[in-house]
């Protein structure tokens, strides 16, 4: 309740190779550590402590990562990039405009010059039971990711399951990049790697993420689609500082579509429909919308009950492929 | 620029009547104003406040050793450090500072601790030990009517936890309703709601040497405030000093004597120290002192040509686990509906319960806002059950001037019938009301509020405002007042009324308030009493003061002074109203003329009849002559009136402001969002004296609305405040703010000071009915709950082709 951090020792690299020898002497040491980008997710955390590390590493200082540059076909984003500059940024405007869309409908032009890209396809699951006040928490009994024993969503879940921790995937960028097929380069304590973003998000509202506490995204890399048929809308009360309640991305590809998902489950949604599968276009989107109202798993833990932002996926969907089809013509 | 005095009659005022920018805002916008938490105390210990996590237990005990042996710990206070248990109203002061035996709500003070850092202090909470049974808690106000063993005030000696009750009847309600051509009922609920001020709570104590201490609190009623504390501390009041620095918005939630404020003076006084303490917005949640919860049923009889012939509710407000100003507020959610329009038979029966969560208290249209959204909604289906324009039937309604309620409030100025007509006019409303395609609506509502209470909440026979004006061997004019400005303006208001009396520019009058060492006592910033009391105060303290300043000029000028037609009652400048005021005669009002034979300009006093004059200075330096001190002081109190029921004296005011507004909207019928686009509005707050400061008001209230109307909500889980953020609780953006388009309405307002009224509440409450009313027009369904999320506007759609399709087979 008093919103005063814990104390944390606290360090700003300028080099990727000062950060890996951080890394190192907090491992060897047994420090529990923790990376922030904008702080934007990090600091209300630290605030109502639900994240108490013994080092605090700022990734802020790290040159040559907060760059947007082309190669070839592909756009590489460096993770630093702050969710302003991207969604102002002339390259991803002339050939991502629904990823600078997309991060300009992520909470406000405060934060938004603050918070990195890398930051928001990191942000951490959301529920209203944990991203709350300590005496919130102590009067409900701290649930699974608060180090408790239970969840106040799904009374009956217990320790063991394979599924602990509904708490919500609540990034903006996330589905426009799934979209596109985005890859992201991982620095690690054993070298660098390549993955899809697709791969980095995993079914449990705790651990959601499958990196090494060790590992830093460095960029995210993204082809150049040959058309620009995309489109991101979000569910929120306010037109401003609101995560999403639900977020759908849309993609038409020669007659195909793709839905993505955000919102509405412990991980981002992807589903892909194509015309050769179907008597018409009606049935093909019925479909996805079918399937993507079976992916959602809500719980009433936001501002719209449950079964409405259940209900406004197919709207959602459809409105999205409306402004695809009507852009193009 | 647009020309913000355009609309309004041309009075010959050089100041009153002026858009003039409020003499903060400057410093406000640049910083440099400081709030409380800005003050820098010499050397302050830090407090922090332990809460209860448990919204109904019982304490079995508290252990603070641990944390008072904690080094840079210097005190440590419980409830059994308080004797005196309080509250703002003397009927209901329920209220402990810290937590004694029991706790009501979570988040309620249950230790403190002051340290000499803030980090020593949380974590000296953390070594608290409190030991607490858990007890079923009541978390729903129906439940609160059922008989209990334990209820949350015992001491009431009540078998439920009711905290007030208020009946009122008024004429024959069963032949009111016979009378009526179409009889509407519905049942409303509304959620509570916040205030969301910007400045999140705080105070700070400084003590001298002989024990005397100065408070600095964000307080709304530093006069309330210093009577609590006295007692609350047993210290004599005069050990007491309240300041009110610049605050940052009030809104109701800062109108009552705080937990907070007694236990840093406690720590200052125990201990010898300055301390300091603040608020995260999470704490202003948990204190609250918000909008009720309200569940209300409400049946309205209407006649074509009569009107209102029936008005009737039965309501349940939750009062949460204190009592606060829930005695008022009680009888306001009835009788604010005495306006704006002729209610022959009116019946309210409201209930205040006790819940195991955060109180709620007064917020901006104080208990009035929720039922007027009932009547005006129940008013526009009687309008279109009956056929009738929902915008000219209600401007026929409205209230003639010089009228007595049916519950026997004196309406006195009436400015609203010609804004309303020229709202009507400006929106197109006869193009569009009923002929926009699906989805696009139109809507009207109206509303009516006091300007001040006519009685004061703690009885005496005081003046209900004193201001004292001096002017010094320099010219300057000092107006000292107890009122406190929380944004609002009120300082600003108090110089222009002694700038235009005196014939001063605006920047040659300097403003002290809301400091109880130094200012007279004004009651406070709360229920729309300040312009009109205040207010009068200060332009009747001027006119005093200008009266010496005659005297000293003639005498320089070697003329005979002028002799004033209604010499002064001994008491103030009123003329009092009788119980029932003869306004064939012409009620003599509050506004003496000071016409006096003399023009005050441009640093001269001039004489109008002869070719003489002296400068203003040279008059202030005759005048300082005889005493060393130039100074007056000026006086309002209300004129006597009301009935003679019990209860008569709920909602009385000197004078009562009108406002309309007509909403249009946007519905998407797919996902239920409703869109304000454009808010037109009319309101009748008298003669405006700063037309700049009554638009932002006018913004502000519909800012507020919107927000009340579209989103905001507390949200309780068993009792536990599940949103107390700026994240979780939502209130509008800048975005969702429609295009606004604000009508000039006046009257002259007899008794108001320049004949002015109140134009910072009453604005708030037809905001939402108009929306919900222009919601019908666009889609065909009445909403009865707040928040009109878009899932409830979906659910009403769907009810709503159910029926029709109903209809349908039923016709099949």
């Amino acid at each position: 309740m008093s919103l005063l951090m814990q104390d944390f020792d606290y360090h700003r690299p300028t080099s990727l190779d000062e950060l890996s020898a951080l890394v190192s002497d907090c491992q060897k040491q047994g420090q529990a550590f923790a990376f922030s980008a904008g702080g934007t997710d990090v600091i209300p955390k630290l605030k109502s402590d639900t994240l108490r590390p013994d080092c605090l590493i700022s990734l802020g200082g790290l040159k040559g990562l907060s760059h947007i540059e082309k190669r070839g076909n592909r756009l590489i984003i460096g993770s630093l990039t702050t969710l302003h500059d991207l969604a102002s940024n002339d390259l991803v405007r002339d050939y991502l405009p629904a990823l600078a869309h997309a991060a300009h409908k992520v909470a406000s032009p405060q934060i938004r010059n603050r918070a990195t890209i890398g930051g928001n396809i990191m942000v951490d699951n959301r529920c209203i039971y944990i991203n709350q006040s300590e005496i919130n928490r102590e009067c409900h009994a701290p649930c699974f990711k608060a180090d408790g024993d239970v969840c106040h969503l799904v009374k009956s879940a217990k320790r063991g399951d394979d599924i602990l921790c509904q708490a919500r995937f609540v990034s903006d960028t996330a589905p426009i990049l799934l979209l596109l097929g985005a890859r992201i380069t991982v620095m690690g304590t054993k070298g660098t790697r390549e993955m899809a973003l697709n791969d980095l998000y995993l079914r449990d509202g705790i651990d959601n993420r499958s990196l090494e506490m060790s590992d830093v995204i460095t960029a995210i890399e993204v082809d150049i689609p040959e058309d620009t048929a995309l489109h991101y809308e979000k569910l929120t009360i306010r037109n401003a500082l609101d995560f999403p309640s639900l977020g759908v991305g849309v993609r038409m590809t020669d007659g195909a579509i793709s839905v993505a998902l955000t919102g509405l489950n412990t991980l981002p949604g992807l589903f892909h429909v194509k015309p050769g599968d179907f008597d018409n276009f009606n049935d093909m989107i019925d479909h996805v919308c079918a399937e993507a109202m079976d992916f959602a798993k809500t719980y009433n833990q936001d501002f719209f009950p449950r079964h409405y932002r259940e209900n406004m996926i197919p709207v959602f969907i459809r409105r999205g492929l409306d402004k695809i089809i009507k852009d193009k013509s | 620029m647009v020309d913000l005095t355009k609309g309004y009659p041309d009075k010959g005022y050089k100041i009153i009547g002026k858009p003039v920018p409020l003499m903060d805002s400057r410093a406000k916008v640049m910083g440099q104003a400081l709030y409380t938490d800005d003050i820098r105390l010499h050397n302050p210990l830090t407090i922090k406040i332990l809460r209860s996590p448990h919204p109904s237990a019982n304490i079995l005990s508290v252990d603070t050793t641990e944390a008072l042996a904690l080094k840079g710990v210097k005190g440590v206070l419980t409830g059994a450090d308080f004797k005196n248990t309080f509250g703002v109203l003397t009927i209901s002061k329920d209220e402990p500072a810290l937590a004694r035996d029991v706790v009501r709500y979570e988040g309620e003070p249950v230790a403190a601790v002051a340290a000499e850092t803030p980090e020593i202090a949380a974590r000296a909470l953390d070594l608290i030990k409190v030991d607490y049974a858990l007890t079923d808690g009541v978390f729903d106000s129906r439940k609160a009517l059922k008989p209990t063993e334990h209820p949350l005030h015992p001491e009431l000696g009540r078998e439920n936890n009711l905290h007030k009750k208020v009946v009122q009847e008024f004429g024959d309600m069963a032949q009111g309703f016979e009378d009526a051509d179409v009889v509407v009922e519905k049942r409303f609920r509304f959620a509570s709601i916040n205030h969301a001020f910007t400045e999140p709570h705080a105070t700070q104590v400084e003590i001298d040497n002989k024990g005397n201490i100065t408070v600095y609190s964000a307080t709304q009623v530093p006069h309330y405030l210093h009577m609590a504390m006295a007692e609350v501390l047993e210290i004599p009041q005069h050990r007491i000093r309240i300041i009110k620095p610049h605050l940052g918005g009030g809104f109701g939630g800062k109108s009552d004597p705080f937990p907070h404020e007694m236990i840093a003076a406690k720590f200052a006084l125990d201990l010898g120290r300055n301390v300091k303490l603040k608020f995260s917005r999470e704490e202003v949640f948990f204190s609250h002192h918000g909008r009720h919860q309200t569940d209300l049923t409400m049946k309205l009889g209407f006649s074509k040509d009569k009107g209102i012939t029936a008005l009737g509710l039965d309501t349940l407000i939750d009062g949460g686990a204190y009592g606060s100003f829930g005695i008022v507020t009680t009888y306001y959610n009835g009788v604010l509906l005495q306006g704006p329009y002729k209610v022959p038979n009116f019946r309210f029966h409201v209930q205040r319960l006790y819940t195991n969560k955060p109180m709620c208290g007064a917020m901006r249209g104080h208990g009035g806002v929720n039922p007027r959204f009932a009547s005006e909604v129940l008013l526009d289906m009687a309008c279109a059950e009956t056929g009738l324009d929902p915008a000219e039937t209600r401007l026929k309604m409205i209230h003639k001037e010089n009228t007595l309620t049916t519950n026997e409030y004196r309406v006195t100025s009436v400015g609203l019938r010609n804004g309303l007509t020229e709202a009507i006019r400006r929106t197109n409303w006869h193009d569009k009301h009923g002929k926009l395609p699906f989805g696009k609506g139109i809507g009207v509502a109206c509303g009516f509020f006091i300007s001040g209470s006519a009685l004061p909440i703690h009885w005496n026979k005081l003046p209900a405002s004193t201001v004292r004006i001096t002017i010094d061997h320099d010219g300057g004019v000092t107006v000292f007042s107890g009122a406190a400005d929380i944004g609002q303006g009120s300082d600003t208001m108090l110089a222009q009324m002694a700038a235009e009396v005196l014939g001063q520019p605006l920047e040659n009058v300097k403003v002290i308030s809301a400091d109880t060492r130094t200012t007279p006592v004004d009651l406070g910033s709360y229920s729309s009493r300040v312009t009109f009391m205040a207010g009068n105060a200060s332009r009747n303290a001027a006119i005093r003061m200008r009266r010496l300043l005659v005297q000293a000029a003639c005498e320089l000028m070697e003329m005979i002074p002028p002799k004033y037609d209604r010499p002064e009652p001994p008491e103030d400048f009123f003329r009092q109203g009788g119980r029932k005021p003869d306004f064939e005669k012409g009620f003599l009002g509050a506004n003496p003329d000071y016409a006096d034979g003399f023009i005050f300009e441009d640093g001269l006093i001039r004489s109008e009849k002869h070719n003489a004059s002296v400068t203003f200075l040279e008059a202030v330096e005759k005048a300082l002559e005889q005493e060393g001190i130039l100074q007056v002081s000026g006086t309002y109190r209300a004129p006597k009136m009301g009935g003679k029921f019990k209860g008569s004296g709920a909602g009385l005011s000197p004078s009562y402001s009108f406002t309309a507004f007509i909403v249009e909207v946007t519905v998407d019928p797919e996902t239920g969002f409703i869109k304000v686009d454009k808010a037109t509005c009319a309101h009748d707050c008298g003669f405006p004296l700063n037309p700049l400061a009554v638009n932002g008001q006018i913004e502000g209230c519909i800012h507020m609305g919107l927000g009340q109307a579209l989103m905001e909500e507390m949200v309780y889980d068993n009792g536990a405040t599940q949103n107390p953020s700026f994240l979780e609780y939502k209130i509008p953006s800048a975005f969702e703010q429609p295009e606004v388009d604000i009508v000039p309405t006046y009257s002259d307002d007899s008794e108001g000071p320049f004949g002015a009224k109140e134009a910072g509440e009453g604005i708030l409450a037809p905001i939402i009915p108009a929306i919900a009313n222009a919601v019908y027009d666009a889609v065909g369904i009445r909403l009865t709950q707040l928040p009109m999320r878009p899932d409830r506007v979906l659910a009403a759609l769907a009810r709503e082709s159910e029926k029709s399709d109903q209809k349908r087979g039923d016709k099949a």
